[in-house]
């Protein structure tokens, strides 16, 4: 299948042809679908989570290639968080299938932990430990080597801040060292949701700079986000979600910044 | 005893040696408990003949009352921040994770045992002579017991507003007739030294491993949930 450029894609939702995931379920970035599962770093098949009446994913089928940076923007209440959640395990999917790295989740909860780093709206870090003892805790956790907490601590700036407790840190520098508890193993794949979400313009800068570098290292990132401008910057894959929906899938190369924004606010409404 | 289960009682107990929070509310609350009884019933008086029969009664009422305080706190280091989903995100079994807590819990309460027992030997003049071993091997019975339980039931009640009102109204049914009441003849048995107490420790221990097994069986999907 080849990937569709944006203004196909833009006249295609224009139309009311992309309200169904479905259609564009086997997208990946690179212009054709891969067929080898080696380069699949995250696969959904038919994935679908009911609360109750809510539908919040609604048969949801996707490829994720690795080693690229993919960005799924929505408004709230799209369904981004809970396919995040679904996709790192906190969260069971009403039906269908999902695979991480050709495994699938709910057989192998446990190995798929090894394989992801996850970064969610709470920074998940104990407020009365030092960043040095966060990192420590989940280094021996993951049974990491305990080198890697300087490691990630001066990857990410903190050295410094080291034996800082947590409850002092600025809200840019917790969520830098929520980035580096979620990188404390080496995992092959970040999920992140929200990461520029209460940070000021300069940890903005540094966040976008330092997800460059995670690409750069050649990890596959999914990141969840409602900030058009700073998600745009980061993506090679842009993905819109709806109602539960992907609504667009394009590349970056395909798209300027002022078009997709446009596909944006038209898709989901919220230039209206 | 996992590792995992180690590494997250050893991470509770740091925080709390340097929070100290936890630890200093129980001790308080033994301390007015048990000044509370010995003010109640003996005022000044000096002459306490009376109390080795208050022993057992006021030893336990003073630890789950400390016990229940500190088990509604023992999931409150996870749920700031939502460090729950931290450790749900770990490569470890759910089942580490209440094994971990309950070890934590364990520890903090047999603190709180030994605390509680020389309170009780300072201000009843209680001596407990050849009988200190039976009576802290009965103590720590009955606290795995009810720390088995509670632990589970803390994590049931995590996500709950009203969580310490939960805590108490499901776990209290639970653990009367098959911890506090076994717990007191026990101890009350081992105080007098009269009476077989094998039947009262069958029930805590009992109690005890099917607390562990339930957890096994339950904590995945209460956490999944």
């Amino acid at each position: 299948m080849v990937a569709r450029s944006f203004q196909s894609l833009a006249h295609c939702s224009t139309h009311g042809l992309l309200r169904s995931s479905k259609i564009e379920p086997y997208l990946t970035i690179g212009g054709t679908e891969s067929e080898d599962v080696q380069d699949i770093a995250i696969e959904t098949r038919n994935l679908t989570k009911k609360f109750r009446s809510l539908v919040a994913v609604r048969d949801l089928s996707l490829k994720i290639a690795r080693g690229h940076v993919t960005v799924l923007f929505g408004p709230n209440g799209a369904g981004k968080t809970t396919l995040i959640r679904i996709l790192c395990t906190l969260s069971r999917p009403t039906s269908g299938d999902l695979f991480i790295d050709g495994l699938d989740v709910t057989s192998n909860g446990r190995e798929v932990r090894k394989k992801i780093g996850v970064v969610l709206h709470d920074p998940l870090l104990y407020d009365d430990l030092t960043a040095a003892e966060n990192l420590k805790f989940y280094c021996k956790m993951y049974e990491a080597p305990v080198l890697r907490v300087d490691e990630v601590l001066d990857l990410f700036g903190l050295k410094h801040r080291r034996n800082d407790r947590v409850a002092i840190l600025s809200s840019g520098m917790v969520k830098r060292l929520s980035i580096a508890r979620a990188m404390i193993h080496d995992p092959e794949i970040l999920i992140l949701d929200e990461p520029f979400s209460s940070l000021d313009p300069d940890s903005v800068a540094k966040m976008t700079s330092l997800i460059g570098q995670l690409r750069g290292r050649g990890k596959t990132v999914l990141l969840a986000t409602h900030h058009l401008k700073e998600g745009y910057h980061v993506a090679e894959r842009l993905l819109v979600m709806k109602k539960g929906r992907i609504v667009f899938d394009a590349r970056k190369a395909e798209t300027s910044a002022d078009e997709f924004e446009s596909a944006y606010d038209e898709l989901t409404g919220a230039g209206s | 005893m996992t590792l995992g289960a180690l590494r997250i009682a050893r991470k509770d107990l740091s925080i709390e040696f340097r929070t100290r929070e936890r630890m200093t509310s129980m001790i308080l609350l033994s301390l007015v408990v048990i000044l509370s009884f010995r003010f109640a019933f003996f005022g000044f008086d000096v002459e306490l003949s009376e109390s080795p029969h208050l022993v057992a009664p006021i030893l336990w009422t003073t630890i789950f009352f400390a016990g229940i305080m500190g088990l509604e706190s023992s999931f409150s280091y996870e749920k700031e921040n939502k460090n729950l989903d931290g450790l749900l995100l770990l490569p470890t079994s759910r089942y580490s994770i209440y094994l971990g807590k309950m070890l934590s819990n364990l520890i903090f309460l047999i603190v709180i045992d030994i605390v509680t027992l020389v309170f009780v030997i300072a201000f009843f003049a209680y001596d407990p002579g050849g009988a200190i071993t039976a009576l802290f091997g009965v103590i720590l019975l009955g606290t795995f017991s009810f720390v088995a339980m509670g632990t589970l039931v803390s994590g049931m009640t995590i996500a709950a507003k009203t969580r310490q009102t939960l805590l108490q109204i499901a776990l209290i049914p639970l653990i009367v007739f098959t911890v506090v009441i076994p717990a007191v003849v026990a101890t009350s048995k081992v105080v007098s030294a009269s009476g077989d107490m094998m039947p009262e420790l069958r029930i805590l221990a009992g109690f005890g491993i099917l607390s562990l097994l339930l957890a096994y069986l339950l904590f995945g999907h209460l956490m999944e949930g």
